[in-house]
């Protein structure tokens, strides 16, 4: 990561919750730093590039992961979104920062990818998901429960279950932790439609987890909350 | 005797999902997790989504890929030029069916054009010929009428 100055956001209501949970992830490169780069990146600089891919990789990759599941899949759609930024950096008109862009293209590539899978043949059995699938094999815990694992792939299958748009927003908000107006850049909507599409998002979710009594789960994580803004003030 | 399965619980509101947003007003989110704390239904609920949504992003986190990882096939893949072409693909396709869609239509312009035109009467001139018509069928002046027994008679 980059030694930047953090990402400030305007003083709006709806910005604050946001900026505090970025702030809990790391630095994002801010705006004047982002303009540089595309400067450099317009005009080649592979080295540019390098610096870039430091930069947002893990972050974008997280919410590609979101979105997506497959481990292999999330390596191949955030090289391709890097590769695809490099060459369309030309038509990017500089009226977003760099950071909404890039997301922008990531959430294409990732819905390209999905399509691509739509196209192909019927599924087979190795298709389907599985807990190896659904989950990444680094970093878990050596020791987890059976259940607290059986929990893990529940989860993930009703968030499978949500609709690619419903997702994609939940995805750019929950993990990313985008201020409403990021979203809306990211995904060309206004402010309004994020705020319902997100809140519909969330209403199927908790839908889709009502079904499964073993997901009723007593006791929140105290963590999300706190990331999340709980307590609605800033 | 009830039939009923166990309650679900309550669905969420937009109210809520600014709360979990962290945007409510800070009056409102007080009342409002009064209320939450009241109902063990919406209480159980909440914190139910919370920690899906947490293992979620937890297993995203760590699914997270190492700049490391992909910096060097990124800069190989832009060496070789690879997504200039693959990037171009879609584009030169959509100029390409637009083209032949524009030919087509126009095609299809030019073409009847060409036809030789159908020349209809004048529209006075039909509407004249039908009422001519008309009056000679049904209302036929009574000095015309012949009698089939007048006729035989003559």
């Amino acid at each position: 990561m980059p030694s930047a100055a953090r990402s400030q956001s305007p003083a709006h209501p709806r910005e604050l919750p946001s900026a505090r949970i970025r702030a809990t992830r790391g630095v994002s490169p801010d705006r004047a730093l982002q303009d540089l780069w595309v400067a450099r990146l317009r005009e080649g600089c592979t080295e540019t590039l390098r610096e870039v891919v430091d930069a947002f990789t893990e972050r974008l990759s997280a919410v590609v992961s979101g979105i997506l599941r497959d481990r292999d899949a999330v390596e191949d759609v955030v090289q391709e979104t890097f590769v695809k930024a490099f060459y369309r950096i030309h038509g990017f008109k500089g009226t977003s920062s760099l950071y909404t862009w890039l997301y922008r293209v990531a959430v294409n590539a990732s819905k390209d990818y999905i399509k691509s899978r739509k196209r192909r043949p019927a599924a087979s059995l190795e298709d389907l998901p599985t807990p190896a699938t659904l989950m990444p094999s680094t970093g878990r815990p050596p020791i987890e429960g059976l259940e607290q694992r059986e929990i893990r792939v529940r989860v993930h299958a009703a968030i499978a279950r949500l609709p690619l748009r419903f997702r994609t927003v939940l995805a750019l908000r929950e993990i990313e932790g985008m201020a409403y107006h990021e979203i809306a850049a990211v995904l060309n909507l206004s402010l309004g439609t994020v705020e319902s599409r997100l809140f519909r998002a969330r209403r199927r979710l908790r839908s889709l987890l009502s079904r499964d009594p073993d997901l009723g789960l007593p006791g929140g994580s105290s963590a999300h909350a706190t990331r999340s803004g709980r307590k609605g003030t800033s | 005797m009830s039939t009923r399965g166990p309650k679900r619980p309550p669905a969420l509101t937009p109210e809520e999902s600014r709360f979990l947003d962290g945007t409510l007003p800070p009056e409102e989110a007080k009342r409002l997790e009064r209320e939450i704390a009241a109902d063990p239904a919406r209480s159980d609920a909440l914190a139910s989504y919370r920690r899906a949504v947490g293992l979620w992003r937890d297993d995203a986190e760590r699914g997270a890929v190492a700049p490391e990882q992909i910096a060097d096939k990124v800069l190989a893949a832009v060496g070789r030029g690879e997504a200039g072409g693959a990037a171009g693909i879609p584009t030169w396709y959509a100029v390409a069916a637009m083209l032949m869609i524009s030919v087509g239509v126009l095609g299809t312009a030019f073409s009847q054009n060409l036809r030789p035109k159908r020349v209809l009467p004048p529209a006075s001139s039909i509407q004249g010929t039908l009422i001519e018509t008309l009056v000679d069928e049904h209302f036929m002046a009574p000095e015309d009428f012949v009698a089939p027994a007048d006729e035989e008679g003559r």
